[in-house]
């Protein structure tokens, strides 16, 4: 299935068809219909797929109209269709190519004279049959704020997004993607604000994917990631609307997929997967707090274990000498080194996460129960692990679950694994290897050929307004300048910043 | 890739040292009995729960450096002395130099500059094996009772790092602090001075309040001044309780000869006093203030000539001194020190009397 209008000029696409082979071929599907009927000498044809069509629609609005009004115009043409059938943009074409694509896109085509190479295509597709109407945020869960999240049909999606910016300047630019899927894929931007050299970036590189089916936005956004051997997501993936409009208002591009409740958004920093919405509706006071804690919490995550093998390991010497006694003592029953202890511990932790995660919702609360307590009690007692290293590994998994976007917390938790290696043969000066390595890796990163760890790499002093803390209100009113927007301000600065006395 | 691995594979092969896979001790004594080097290690075992049970390990051999590795062979886990917090010198083994140990120390990576030192009146060993039997659940006895009093108490701050400090410059003479046996205790007994590594003599533990204060600010220690005649024991005697004391050294040259002012200046509560003086008279308590100036000075003077009599310099004022003249020379600092004039003026500020924090 090599036909791919878009790509025409680099595809060799030899075989040009006619729409009776075009007609052939669909009609070895069953739920490929033909309705033929005369109506006024005409000898109409309708051809579409039961399966993907409304059959109201259909009723109503089109074979209503072709039987009854038709005959009270005997010199229709094709052209014509419009002015009885009341559905919107109804095309007129002879390509078969074309043809094709939007039947089996849902449309209905509707055909004079059975030799007659020119079809009307009709939209009668059911877009939200089998979709569900409403998702709530439930992966990035906030408390305050709003909890409408995206859902599968790319329709509803925009939908969400249009109604909170109210500006013509909102641009969604629609193109296809997927040889076999020709899934909807939307490119959404503000015009005025987003950066023209990054619009083009990611339009080339949409327009270069060749896949064949798109399953799910994550897969554009491996596809399109400028590194693809990094353990890092390169692109914010979010369910939530809120989210996807603020990356839109301070310039970055948001991707939407056709049967994908998540979104892409790029060019994305380091600093932006550790921020969640619910940052900005509490006082900055407090949202700041929370954001350094998330950080915390991923240092302790990377770190906490390596840390704990290299100091039992190579350097008992910087043991403080009131935890010596607790460290020794739980250490005392434990036959392994403490490499294999964190590896026990580690990966079962992984498997309780897996499980959970594999398992419905019910099962899973008691798995969790079962592996976290029991497991974690019975190892200790059975003398496998010490209790300060379950403490210490299981608050390490904890710390990597504050990590707003899932697909980090994947990360985070992965890249522990080498550092704990290095640290267990190193020690110190392997964990610091090791950190030296993912600095490096961090630093070569791009999104979108835009810096990964701005704005500490390349330094970029007035952006730390809205990183590692996030100021007031009065102080954010520009965007970002790393994502080069063409508007600086979201705000007038001045006015934000002037407080109006009541008398006044 | 490969290389990169087995790079790591490779450069891995450090000997690890897993924490309850070594003999960590904590506490080491050496002492010098019958022509023999003796070691004492101190180890604690943590087998029988949180609580640590101090063990023993003892050995003797001609030379000190191999005192580490014999214990090794009563060992059943490799000996480290990664977590050593205080060595112990018997007096014997501290008269005759301890120049070998301090050496390696300064030049051993393991342990830390917080390691503690100390001499004790009779041999180390016994020192130890006193605390081991009398302390249920702690190895750190002597430690915690030097920081203890270094912390609230009249003894001056030391670890190794202060006495390599004072022990490598020139103008001016490490202490340890002095411990003796009394009974079935331990008891700190003042500070032992040492003059090119080698213990020479001691303070009392109230004397060293004022070399306490002499070296450097404090806000702590507690000194008895005897401020009248009257009477029955301790009914002439208070109790100074410093708040805040600071020292300044003035090098002046009069004549030919050089003087040496040290104005010392203590904030401090008199605790406890004589029933006789619990009158709110300005004129009893400036005399009683100016009685306690007077015998403070008096005190610090005799200490400075007991010092100088020594030739030792445990206040660092050769280091003063050098910081204020150009072209200094130790040897001839210390030819003038022996008869060096040096006139002490204490100021002492009453501010808080009875009780109250």
């Amino acid at each position: 299935m090599s036909i791919f209008s878009f790509f025409k000029e680099t595809k060799t696409n030899g075989e040009e068809k006619t729409l009776q082979q075009l007609l052939n071929k669909l009609r070895q599907s069953s739920d490929f219909i033909t309705v033929e009927f005369a109506v006024n000498g005409h000898l109409l044809a309708i051809y579409y797929f039961d399966s993907l069509v409304d059959p109201k629609v259909l009723q109503q609005h089109i074979l209503c109209h072709l039987q009854n009004d038709v005959p009270k115009h005997p010199t229709i043409t094709l052209e014509d269709l419009q002015k009885i059938i009341p559905i919107q943009r109804i095309e007129v074409t002879n390509d078969v190519q074309m043809i094709e694509e939007k039947i089996l896109k849902g449309f209905v085509a509707v055909q004079f004279q059975k030799t007659d190479n020119r079809v009307a295509l009709i939209n009668v597709a059911n877009e939200s049959l089998g979709l569900r109407p409403n998702n709530d945020s439930e992966n990035e869960f906030s408390v305050v704020g709003p909890k409408v999240g995206f859902v599968e049909n790319v329709g509803t999606n925009l939908h969400l997004i249009r109604r909170q910016i109210a500006t013509p300047n909102l641009v969604f630019r629609e193109m296809p993607l997927g040889t076999m899927s020709k899934t909807k894929v939307v490119v959404a931007y503000i015009d005025g604000i987003t950066n023209k050299q990054t619009i083009e970036t990611v339009i080339q590189r949409l327009e270069n994917i060749n896949f064949d089916i798109i399953f799910d936005n994550s897969l554009i956004d491996q596809i399109l990631s400028d590194n693809s051997n990094s353990p890092f997501p390169l692109f914010i993936s979010t369910e939530r609307v809120d989210r996807a409009i603020y990356a839109l208002a301070s310039g970055q591009v948001v991707i939407l997929c056709d049967g994908s409740p998540y979104v892409v958004i790029g060019p994305s920093t380091f600093f932006d997967f550790f921020t969640s919405p619910e940052d900005y509706y509490l006082p900055w006071v407090l949202g700041s707090f929370f954001r350094l804690i998330r950080f915390f919490g991923v240092m302790f995550s990377v770190l906490a274990s390596p840390v704990y093998i290299a100091v039992l390991t190579y350097h008992y010497e910087m043991i403080p000498k009131d935890l010596l006694g607790p460290i020794i003592f739980s250490r005392s029953n434990v036959p392994f080194p403490p490499i294999l202890e964190v590896l026990f511990l580690e990966i079962t932790i992984e498997l309780l996460r897996e499980a959970g995660a594999r398992l419905p919702t019910k099962v899973a609360q008691t798995l969790g129960i079962v592996g976290g307590i029991v497991i974690g009690q019975a190892s200790v007692e059975a003398g496998l692990t010490s209790t300060i290293m379950l403490i210490i590994v299981s608050l390490a998994a904890l710390a990597s679950f504050t990590t707003p976007i899932f697909k980090m917390s994947n990360t985070i938790r992965f890249i522990r694994f080498p550092i704990i290696l290095f640290s267990a043969l190193w020690g110190g000066v392997g964990i610091i290897f090791a950190v030296c390595f993912l600095l490096i890796h961090l630093g070569r990163l791009q999104s979108f050929g835009n810096p990964y760890l701005v704005p500490f790499y390349p330094l970029r002093v007035r952006n730390f307004k809205d990183s590692i803390i996030r100021s007031s209100y009065s102080q954010t009113a520009e965007r970002p300048t790393f994502l080069r927007p063409l508007a600086l301000f979201r705000y007038n600065p001045l006015k934000a910043k002037q407080k109006d006395d009541i008398d006044e | 890739m490969v290389i990169a691995a087995s790079l790591l594979l490779l450069a891995g092969c450090k000997s690890s040292r897993v924490i309850d896979e070594v003999q960590i001790i904590q506490e080491m004594g050496y002492d010098f009995h019958d022509g023999k080097y003796v070691g004492t290690a101190v180890y604690p075992t943590f087998k029988q729960g949180p609580m640590t049970k101090p063990n023993l390990l003892t050995t003797s051999s001609p030379t000190v450096y191999d005192l580490i590795p014999r214990l090794s062979s009563k060992s059943a886990l490799p000996i480290e002395e990664g977590q050593l917090r205080l060595i112990l010198f018997g007096k014997e083994f501290a008269k005759r130099g301890i120049t070998q140990i301090v050496h390696s120390l300064a030049r051993n990576n393991k342990v830390g500059s917080h390691l503690l030192l100390g001499v004790s009146a009779g041999s180390a060993r016994e020192l130890l094996d006193i605390t081991t039997n009398t302390t249920l659940s702690d190895t750190l006895y002597l430690p915690n009772l030097v920081e203890q009093n270094a912390s609230s108490m009249n003894l001056p701050k030391t670890n190794l790092h202060l006495f390599l400090y004072n022990y490598f410059s020139k103008g001016s003479d490490p202490f340890l602090p002095y411990f003796e046996k009394k009974g079935n205790f331990v008891k700190l007994e003042g500070l032992a001075l040492f003059k090119d590594g080698k213990y020479v003599g001691k303070v009392s533990l109230r004397d060293s309040f004022l070399v306490k204060i002499l070296l450097n600010e404090t806000k702590n220690g507690v000194y008895q001044l005897k401020v009248g005649n009257r009477g029955k024991q301790g009914e002439d005697r208070v109790m100074l309780q410093n708040l805040f004391a600071t020292s300044k050294y003035e090098w002046k040259k009069k004549g030919h000869r050089h003087v040496l002012h040290i104005f010392v200046h203590i904030h401090a509560s008199v605790r406890d006093y004589p029933s006789w003086l619990d009158v709110p008279h300005k004129k009893i308590f400036s005399m009683v203030k100016k009685k306690m100036e007077d015998e403070m000075e008096n005190d610090i003077r005799r200490l400075l000539r007991y010092f100088q009599e020594k030739e030792i310099d445990p206040l660092g004022i050769g280091e003063f001194v050098r910081s204020e003249t150009r072209n200094w020379n130790a040897v001839e600092f210390y030819r003038e020190y022996k008869d060096l004039e040096i006139k002490p003026h204490v100021t002492v500020d009453i501010i808080q009397t009875g009780i109250g924090e």
